[in-house]
């Protein structure tokens, strides 16, 4: 069990690609256990400011805060390490892949050597929970856009519609870490 | 070559698998190079160039220092080069890794043949074999099973690779970077760096390949050692289906039709042996018109890959 979700904020985040300002010394608080919605047209910035959050880009200048404290978010590792997840707009996963393995990669410690017999009974233990269900050994064609379920703030970038340009940013009430990672053997 | 005669057709059988044996290990090698290259979603079609900068990096290093194991090392380390050139170049943005490989394999050729030119006439100390023939009288027999270590090491690479892509922490990561870079830069991968690991290890695996051709089988150097090893393993990764084993298979098959005109040579057919010669490029094209088809995407193609897009 995790204590209470940590409340995030983003302090004057800018970012520039070429000629264009996506983001102009935005601020945001994200309070712990509330639903929050980033509303925009297309090319607003709501993406590049989660992908920032989340360290997929680097913010030009601004601060992010986790539970009042400045943080260097570098690396999507980093966010991970903070608790912090997001579900993209475009899906993540590799197609080509199994379940099982695509869960795997989403680690940011893997194994040098899998015990793949492990993962799958780890894998249905946690599916057990989760209201649909999937052979881990088949491979992802489908939506499965749940690779960071039970991170303390998930991000999910528009993974309604796709189209008409909402990003929902939920920082929901995760009482429990839940994941393939905390089933392993 | 009276002991051939002796043998009748059973030598151009002997022949044959002893060419399957011998001529396979270059393919071998150059194909789990490419597949581990192309797995990470990028082509290295320069691989020709690399066999014969491999050849004469490791023929010149065993001459000047004597030692063929040297000389192979040499020649795995100037294909990581060649690798790592091919990679530097593709990550640059808008760089098409066909066009780069096509440049690398007439650089590659060039740049032996003009730093070979010394070598071409001194004898270098070779690789040594392992006489697995010594249980026969039969000098036909015992030279046809004097077989390259190198030639085990390949098969024992083909079933590490097949096992470490699906069960090791590089081979998720590797496959990932091939089917698909955006969820490898998701969660925080850097593609150029994995596929430049892996066209570097793929660069090694092919100069050894050419090390072999100088250093063991044919067993000189001269500028017309390679007859195109280089490019057949491409096209032969794509009839393996990118999966190391059947890499191996396959170079059997190719080393098998590499045999059979100096096989038939052997036992005194003089006329039309050319036409056998040309055996393993006719396997090559009827393999994959064989293996292609109108309706499918090649199955088994690496997402990334500029071929399958």
């Amino acid at each position: 069990m995790t204590p209470s979700p940590p409340e995030v904020e983003i302090v004057d985040f800018s970012k520039r690609f070429g000629a264009v300002q996506a983001l102009d010394a935005v601020s945001v608080r994200f309070t712990a256990g509330r639903m929050h919605a980033l509303l925009g047209e297309n090319g607003a910035g709501k993406s590049t400011l989660v992908k920032c959050l989340m360290g997929y880009y680097e913010a030009d200048a601004g601060r992010i805060l986790v539970d009042r404290q400045a943080r260097a978010i570098a690396h999507p590792y980093d966010a991970h390490a903070l608790g912090l997840g997001m579900v993209y707009q475009h899906f993540t996963l590799v197609p080509q892949m199994s379940v099982a393995e695509n869960f795997v990669l989403g680690r940011e410690r893997l194994p040098a050597v899998l015990d793949w017999a492990a993962e799958h009974t780890a894998l249905r233990k946690f599916m057990a929970r989760m209201p649909f269900r999937l052979d881990p050994r088949r491979l992802v064609r489908e939506i499965v856009p749940l690779e960071s379920a039970g991170e303390a703030l998930m991000a999910m970038d528009d993974p309604i519609a796709r189209a008409g340009g909402i990003v929902v940013a939920l920082n929901e009430y995760a009482g429990q870490r839940v994941g393939p990672d905390d089933d392993a053997v | 070559m009276s002991s051939t005669l002796d043998l009748g057709w059973w030598g151009v059988v002997l022949a044959i698998i002893a060419g399957a044996i011998r001529v396979s290990t270059p393919y071998l090698l150059v194909s789990l190079g490419e597949t581990l290259t192309e797995k990470s979603g990028r082509v290295n079609l320069g691989l020709e160039g690399t066999l014969v900068l491999g050849a004469m990096s490791g023929f010149a290093m065993s001459y000047l220092t004597g030692s063929p194991w040297l000389g192979l090392l040499a020649a795995g380390v100037s294909g990581a080069a060649m690798g790592l050139l091919h990679a530097l170049i593709c990550n640059l943005p808008r760089v098409n890794d066909i066009a780069v490989g096509i440049a690398l394999f007439i650089f590659g050729i060039g740049l032996a043949f003009y730093l070979g030119k010394p070598f071409i006439e001194p004898r270098a100390p070779m690789l040594p074999a392992l006489p697995l023939g010594s249980w026969s009288h039969h000098p036909a027999i015992r030279s046809a099973f004097d077989v390259s270590p190198l030639f085990f090491i390949g098969i024992a690479l083909a079933l590490a690779l097949e096992w470490g892509m699906k069960n090791t922490r590089w081979g998720l990561i590797l496959r990932m970077a091939g089917d698909s870079a955006d969820a490898a830069r998701a969660i925080g991968r850097s593609v150029e760096r994995i596929r430049t690991y892996a066209t570097m290890a793929g660069g090694f695996l092919s100069g050894v390949g050419g090390g072999f051709l100088s250093l063991f089988y044919p067993g000189n150097w001269n500028e017309g050692l390679s007859s195109g090893q280089g490019l057949m393993a491409v096209a032969l990764v794509i009839f393996a289906r990118w999966s190391p084993v059947r890499c191996f298979y396959a170079s059997l098959l190719f080393g098998g039709a590499s045999a059979i005109g100096p096989a038939v040579q052997t036992v005194g057919i003089t006329e039309g042996y050319y036409l056998f010669y040309a055996a393993p490029y006719a396997l090559t094209l009827a393999l994959l018109i064989y293996s292609s088809s109108p309706t499918q995407a090649l199955a088994g193609a690496p997402n990334e890959l500029s071929i399958s897009r």
